[in-house]
């Protein structure tokens, strides 16, 4: 390996790269493929059947409240009145199209593996995004790694896809995983509360659950997506040999036994265990992926289990 | 130890430059690899607990250079040819005893058993040190020096090129006395043995000799380091071999019937199951030929002669014979000379029918008509046979056999003269001279007057009273003249009348013509021959020997013919008929009084070059087998463990090595091969962080 700083931007490099690719008809293809696919999984599901829980002004009853000055008389319910006089008003569910913020990591971490796993992400946001906006729906694609510098606010329509890509090639690549930063970035913007999609290692060594926490109490529908290596899942070292943090830049020199190998595969394995029972006691839908997988069969689950499109 | 001749100051230079190289590429080598992780926080968590063994992986490291520089040294020092030298500045007295017995020809071992051990004995004298000297001495039956003492071994080892198998059967005994006497008064002596084991006696060489045993084995060879190279069993494996071999040989012309002879042949197959064929020359032309089944054939059969020499060949009917010193055997029929017989003194009728019965030339000459010159004409040629009856010429004359009965003086020293009858007991005893073979005198009255004779330093007596002395008839080799005398009168004693007078006077003129009314028997190889006479030139199968030869060794197969002058005195056929030589599964000479067990009893030869400490040796093995396996343990400790095990390890290697008798330098790479091994399997292993 040659000196932390020289392989950050060889990695670097290599991820803008693709990124810069990202707008090939090819790739375009392959999302519209995707679409197609999802189409058929997801058939008269669209849009005018998403509803919220916020209270408005649609056609379906929801609940009765007091009377507070101010209040739309139209909206008294002058039976009620009749029975317990008493003056209460009729709440009803707002219908509206919630948008779909897709979050991916780019930090240093995510530069690693083969493909790189930034590529892996960005290609699985970019499919979900893309799904999206033909879908007709509100959509974004942001990179992170900390907080959120360049924020795109969600927009509807197939063209718009252009300019995500653009964004997210003058995007800033690199940097340490904080996941906190990244939902306090987006929900302290107060947002269109919608759907989060992030995809990310989850490798915070402060933790991913205060993160998904803020997300939630923005009332953000959540979606967790990991993204790891297959050198992540088996290192492939033995020997003398020295560890570089690729984000901090810290070192160890270490002995990798077999027995050291195996302790690291269950720590990983507890881990993700740890993430992935969080995300089922707060009805996060959660997915693993290994980088370099084929994307269609983790689009169409994505779409039967995801929730976003539901 | 030395090595290859070099000072230690330059050894030192070397170790150090190669120390130098060593640790810079050691320092190269430690640089880790750097592995990028993204799951720091993970490998924290697990590291942790480590955190205490941070020490023991420079200790470790430590360890392992200093294993590896030892490596290093060890390989570097095998490079330079380390010779044991371990005596001192008088070095060794290494007799190099080599047999070249029949058996080592035999070709079960590829490409012969000589050309194997050779090849080894050679590798092996390389490593001798410049203060040693050494001998070489090759045997058959008999030991042989070939080169004396000296200190260049790169003589002893040109000459061992020029060595070949005799067909000659081994007896390991002699050879070893021969070398207990050549290494007598000489420091630290020791003996090279070179054998395949085959031969007499029959046993396992267990070394070092004990001194109790020395007396009883009758080889008192304690003190002496004995080292043998020999066959090793596994290098004799194929069935498909077959020996067959003579064991006995001997072909006698008829009384009746001088065109045919009687042939006796006892042939034994000691290996395989093929059967073989006999064919039978005679002066190189084929005569017959026999079928030879069994594993021990033995039959007497009709030969037609019409010659001198007699060759039988055995010829295998399926597989390969792998010793051809056996498959040929060789007899000759001694030349016979014509008995002129000239009987000087008083008339006698029984000695004269006696002498007629010869078939020779008889001239009679009265004691009154005797003149030397007398003998100059028995029908034309000169007399080859004097006997003086009663009567003593003045001077002994120029014939080369003379025989005396009972002469009134000279050329004799008589001890006593005897008036009483005593029987004469004596006869030869179990081994008797030709000229009393079958001849009994227990019966035999004396009266008169008759002599015993005192007996010079070569004399041999031929008839005694008794055992201990009273010699009345002697025999005397005087200048290359056979001169015979009977103390008695032959009219004053019943000799004549018993049927063993004939015999004598038959085995008598027999003996002086060079003719026998035995078995005309093949010599075995390696027995000494007495020709009886001096020739100028011998004849033998594998060369021409010239100057005065009296007694020789045949050492191969084959005719051997004597001439003087020209012309031939002497023949006889020479074939080897051992059969412990040729018996592939006899076991080792044994020097030891212990009995050997059956199970030991190796199939073919392995003798052992030294008693190996293999219960010390498996201690150390063990030992260091369970340092490396608690070298698992974590820490400090499972470093010094390992060092320790690894030690031992190689060190047992290099003891091992070096007590099965090989070279310093191949212990020496063996052991760095053991050490760099389980270093390299155990670095990973023996520790963690």
């Amino acid at each position: 390996m040659k000196s932390l700083t020289s392989h950050r931007r060889q990695l670097e490099a290599r991820v803008r790269k693709e990124f810069e690719h990202a707008m090939d008809p090819e790739f375009l293809r392959t999302l519209e493929r995707l679409f197609l696919v999802s189409k058929q999984v997801l058939s008269g599901r669209f849009r005018a059947e998403r509803r919220t829980r916020k209270r408005g002004s649609g056609v379906e009853f929801a609940d009765h409240r007091e009377y507070v000055p101010g209040d739309d008389v139209r909206a008294v319910d002058w039976n009620l009145y009749g029975r317990l006089e008493k003056l209460f008003v009729r709440m009803y569910e707002e219908e509206e199209d919630l948008p779909v913020y897709v979050l991916f990591d780019v930090s240093h971490s995510m530069l690693e593996g083969s493909p790189p796993k930034a590529i892996h992400a960005f290609r699985i946001g970019a499919a979900i995004a893309y799904i999206a906006l033909a879908s007709m729906d509100r959509a974004t694609l942001m990179p992170f790694a900390g907080k959120i510098d360049a924020y795109m606010p969600p927009a509807r329509g197939k063209s718009r896809i252009f300019r995500l890509f653009q964004s997210v090639r003058t995007a800033r690549v690199g940097g340490q995983t904080t996941l906190q930063e990244t939902a306090k970035s987006l929900v302290y913007r107060r947002p269109q509360r919608g759907h989060v999609v992030i995809i990310s290692d989850f490798f915070d060594p402060d933790g991913f659950e205060e993160a998904l926490r803020i997300f939630r109490y923005g009332r953000h529908h959540v979606v967790a997506v990991q993204v790891l290596d297959k050198r992540e899942l088996n290192p492939f070292m033995a020997g003398d040999v020295e560890l570089v943090e690729v984000e901090s830049g810290r070192r160890i020199s270490v002995t990798a036994t077999a027995s050291l190998i195996e302790r690291y595969r269950q720590e990983l394995k507890r881990y993700t265990k740890s993430l992935e029972s969080y995300c089922r006691q707060h009805a996060i839908p959660y997915f693993l992926t290994v980088s370099g997988d084929d994307l269609d069969m983790l689009i169409l689950d994505f779409m039967r289990k995801g929730g976003v499109f539901t | 130890m030395t090595f290859s001749g070099m000072s230690v100051q330059v050894i030192m230079r070397a170790a150090g430059l190669v120390a130098l190289v060593y640790g810079l590429v050691y320092l190269l080598r430690i640089r880790e690899r750097r592995i990028p992780v993204t799951q720091w926080f993970l490998w924290e968590r697990i590291l942790r607990a480590g955190e205490s063994s941070l020490w023991a992986r420079i200790l470790r490291r430590i360890f392992s250079y200093l294993l590896q520089l030892l490596v290093a040294f060890a390989l570097l020092a095998a490079l330079m040819e380390p010779r044991a030298t371990g005596e001192g500045p008088r070095g060794r007295s290494l007799l190099i005893l080599v047999d070249l017995s029949a058996s080592m020809g035999s070709t079960d071992v590829k490409p012969s058993r000589w050309d194997v051990l050779r090849g080894e004995l050679s590798a092996r004298l390389e490593g001798l040190g410049p203060g040693d000297s050494a001998a070489l001495v090759v045997y058959g039956l008999r030991p042989r020096v070939v080169e004396g003492w000296t200190g260049n071994i790169k003589k002893i080892i040109s000459r061992l090129d020029t060595l070949h198998p005799t067909d000659e059967p081994a007896d390991h005994g002699r050879a070893l006395r021969f070398a207990r006497t050549m290494l007598s008064g000489r420091t630290h002596p020791e003996i090279g043995w070179v054998t395949d084991g085959q031969g007499h006696p029959k046993g396992v060489v267990w070394l070092p000799v004990p001194p109790e045993c020395s007396e009883q084995s009758g080889m008192p060879i304690s003190g002496i380091t004995i080292k043998a190279l020999t066959i090793k069993k596994k290098l004799v494996k194929s069935n498909s071999y077959t020996d067959h071999g003579f064991v006995r040989f001997s072909v006698r012309p008829r009384p009746d019937d001088p065109d045919t002879a009687d042939a006796y042949v006892r042939i034994r197959r000691f290996r395989g199951t093929a059967r073989a064929y006999m064919d039978l020359y005679v002066d190189g032309n084929w005569r017959t030929r026999m079928d030879i089944t069994g594993d021990d054939f033995e039959r007497i059969f009709p030969v037609p002669l019409g010659g001198s020499t007699i060759q039988a060949t055995l010829s295998s009917a399926g597989g390969m014979d792998v010793m051809s010193s056996n498959d040929e055997a060789f007899a000759a029929a001694p030349p016979v000379s014509q008995p002129r017989i000239a009987l000087v003194g008083e008339e006698n009728f029984f000695l004269e029918a006696a002498l007629l019965l010869t078939g020779g030339f008889l001239k009679r000459i009265p004691a009154d008509e005797y003149t030397p010159s007398a003998l100059a004409d028995c029908g034309g040629d000169p007399c080859n046979i004097a006997v003086f009856n009663e009567f003593s010429p003045p001077t002994v004359p120029d014939v080369p056999n003379q025989v005396y009965i009972h002469p009134p003086s000279g050329p004799f020293d008589v001890a006593r003269r005897h008036r009483e009858n005593l029987q004469i007991l004596w006869t030869g005893g179990k081994r008797p001279h030709p000229i009393m073979k079958g001849v009994r005198m227990d019966d035999v009255n004396l009266w008169g007057t008759w002599y015993s004779f005192r007996l010079a330093p070569t004399d041999r007596p031929l008839m005694q009273i008794d055992e201990r002395g009273t010699v009345v008839s002697m025999l005397r080799m005087d200048s290359g003249r056979r001169l015979v005398s009977l103390g008695f009168s032959l009219r004053e004693s019943d000799f004549v009348l018993l049927p063993y007078f004939p015999v004598w006077i038959l085995n008598l003129i027999s003996w002086f013509t060079g003719s026998s009314p035995d078995l005309i028997a093949s010599t075995p190889t390696g027995t000494l021959v007495d020709m009886g006479t001096a020739a100028d030139t011998l004849d033998t199968p594998k060369n021409v020997i010239r100057g005065r030869i009296e007694t020789f060794v045949p050492s191969w197969r084959g005719i051997y013919r004597a001439y003087s002058n020209g012309s031939e005195t002497f023949a006889m056929g020479a074939s080897l008929l051992d059969a412990r030589e040729g018996d592939p599964h006899t076991g080792q000479p044994e020097i030891s009084c212990r009995k050997v067990p059956y199970w030991e009893k190796p199939a073919v030869i392995k003798a052992r070059t030294s008693s190996l400490p293999w219960l010390r040796l498996l201690m150390v093995f063990v030992g260091a087998l369970g340092l490396l396996v608690m070298g698992r343990l974590r820490g400090a400790l499972g470093s010094a463990l390992v060092l320790t095990g690894l030690a031992f390890a190689g060190a047992g290697t290099v003891a091992l090595v070096l007590l099965l008798g090989y070279s310093p330098w191949l212990a020496l790479t063996a052991g760095a091969f053991v050490v760099s091994w389980f270093e390299w399997i155990s670095y990973h292993r023996r520790m963690t962080v």
